[in-house]
């Protein structure tokens, strides 16, 4: 069996009302040689039925899972299906716009130690044209010090499926195992950037990422997963900079506990400095 | 393309050219009589025969060698490219691709802000829209030449780019917009770089260029065809005047008094010209 340059992954939940139009922005790409992995994760409405009809195409192969595996377990799901050499998650609420996979899968191309390209916003600041590729101190300190390029969600990034499969893929945290995962790759492999404007990321009010504000736990776990990434024994920064970011967090943090003891809001407060005090208990 | 003494980037934007994707093209290189070897490097790629160069016999200065640069061109769609910058290799397939399925629109123009939008692109907008958008929203009438493709009989039809140095670019997109309609594209085509030598760098806080944009902002707005109605017309003007009004305070406060200077005789440029 031939394998494809790229599996594009789509994990669904409940997504009848968007699913077909983000299979067809894969049907439309200019890029052809890829599979399409669409993995429901039990969806009570038609997204199966949607999904299904478009399986006349070969490249598309559509599976269920017996049992709802959760957000991040089922990306690990999809990703185990694929054969690609790259991997290109596409969640079934977002679109690509017909260049997406050719132009993302020729930068990765193009830098063959990179293991992972993601889509950057303010190519402004930049005195070269996209792509860029970024050593790991490199990566982080553009992560720390100026925007949080590791802060983008699965959509907008392309994997090389050797490197997903090394780092055993997503941890099962809700949330922030995206940007968990990319500071794993990131702190031993070159990473790239790729322009913007490859994909298109719905906002709706059914997602993860607009319910999540709300959530106290998500701040505790972002706050534990930055404090664990820049002590880790691996992480590419100098030990000035190791320092400097900590600090940095640890006053942003605090600042957090402060307001909330201001407000009245003692339980979050407790919740917050439970996580200050023993940041190490995070793992 | 236009170009005056950029021997040091435009190799790399016709480099960029040759690398679309899309090949029906053809490339126009404008030098403005440079003296630098901005020239010399442009003819070293004229064995392409889609490349044509020229040389002006005396000094256009920027947009009026812009409109010179459309006069030679054959093409349906124009699309500027300044000598400092680059396109993507994708840039004209998507511009033209997309233009080709809206022939109402009258020209493209790349957008940055796009999670503000529920639909992905492109998006027309009618002109209403897209004034509402320039003056209530971002500003997406304020990308420069390399940002926008145009159609050809649109430009041809409206005259191409007034003379004036500063601000002619959004006031051109301004014209266009007030009868056609306007094509947002997706970022990411083009690449725009920074760096010393460039006009937008040396004229951006000066009180010549704020002026200018003031005065363009205010005409648009009191032209008798602008498609905004007359409540919202009068919601912009007020906008547009307040901010210059604290733009010439904040000068003052400072004591910048040329600047100062210059903001005022701004307005009052303004004022006597009147509607039209």
């Amino acid at each position: 069996m031939n394998t494809p340059l790229v599996s594009v992954l789509m994990t669904a939940y409940n997504r009848e009302q968007y699913i077909g139009e983000a299979i067809e922005s894969v049907l439309a790409q200019t890029l052809k040689d890829f599979e399409l992995i669409i993995v429901d994760d039990r969806s009570i409405d038609h997204t199966v039925e949607i999904a299904r009809s478009y399986s006349r195409d070969p490249r598309v192969r559509v599976y269920v899972n017996e049992r709802n595996l959760g957000d991040y377990p089922n990306r690990n799901r999809a990703a185990e299906l694929a054969r690609g050499q790259f991997l290109k998650y596409l969640d079934a609420d977002d679109i690509m716009y017909p260049y997406c996979l050719e132009i993302m899968t020729e930068h990765l191309t193009a830098f063959g130690e990179a293991a992972i390209g993601i889509e950057c916003e303010s190519e402004h600041r930049w005195h070269k044209p996209f792509p860029l590729m970024l050593s790991p101190a490199d990566a982080y300190c553009e992560h720390y010090f100026k925007q949080g390029i590791f802060s983008e969600g699965p959509t907008a990034t392309i994997i090389r499926t050797t490197a997903f499969r090394e780092c055993g893929g997503f941890a099962h945290r809700r949330h922030i195992s995206d940007t968990e995962l990319w500071l794993r790759i990131a702190r031993k492999r070159p990473l790239v950037l790729c322009c913007c404007g490859l994909t298109w990321w719905r906002q709706h009010a059914e997602q993860e990422s607009v319910s999540e504000k709300a959530d106290l736990s998500v701040t505790v776990n972002r706050y534990l997963l930055d404090v664990m990434a820049v002590t880790h024994k691996d992480c590419p920064l100098d030990l000035t900079r190791q320092r400097l970011v900590l600090r940095k967090l640890q006053r942003r943090y605090l600042r957090l506990i402060v307001t909330a003891v201001w407000h009245g809001r003692l339980g979050s407060a407790l919740a917050l400095g439970r996580a200050y005090v023993a940041p190490a208990m995070g793992q | 393309m236009t170009a005056y003494n950029r021997a040091r980037y435009i190799a790399e934007a016709i480099e960029s050219v040759l690398a679309q994707k899309f090949s029906d093209f053809e490339l126009i290189v404008v030098d403005d009589g440079s003296t630098d070897e901005t020239l010399e490097i442009a003819r070293r790629y004229v064995k392409d025969p889609r490349i044509r160069t020229l040389l002006n016999e005396k000094n256009l200065s920027d947009y009026p060698n812009r409109n010179q640069a459309a006069r030679f061109a054959l093409g349906h769609y124009l699309k500027f490219l300044d000598a400092d910058d680059t396109m993507y290799p994708h840039c004209l397939s998507v511009m033209v691709e997309q233009m080709e399925r809206f022939p109402e629109a009258g020209i493209g123009i790349e957008n940055e802000a796009e999670h503000r939008w529920s639909r992905p692109y492109p998006i027309l907008l009618s002109s209403a829209a897209a004034y509402r958008e320039h003056f209530f929203g971002r500003g997406i009438l304020s990308e420069g030449p390399s940002a926008v493709i145009i159609r050809g009989s649109v430009f041809r039809e409206f005259g191409g780019f007034l003379p004036e140095r500063h601000i002619s670019d959004t006031e051109f997109w301004l014209r266009i917009a007030r009868k056609h309609s306007l094509l947002l594209c997706p970022a990411g085509l083009t690449w725009w770089r920074q760096h010393d030598e460039q006009e937008h760098r040396r004229g951006i806080s000066r009180g010549p260029v704020i002026a200018r944009r003031y005065q363009v902002a205010v005409s648009a707005l009191m032209a008798q065809d602008c498609p905004l109605g007359a409540e919202e017309r009068g919601l912009a003007l007020q906008q547009v005047r307040r901010k210059y009004c604290r733009g010439v305070l904040s000068a003052i406060a400072r004591g910048r008094l040329s600047f100062v200077w210059s903001l005022y005789k701004g307005a009052q440029e303004t004022q006597t010209q009147g509607p039209g």
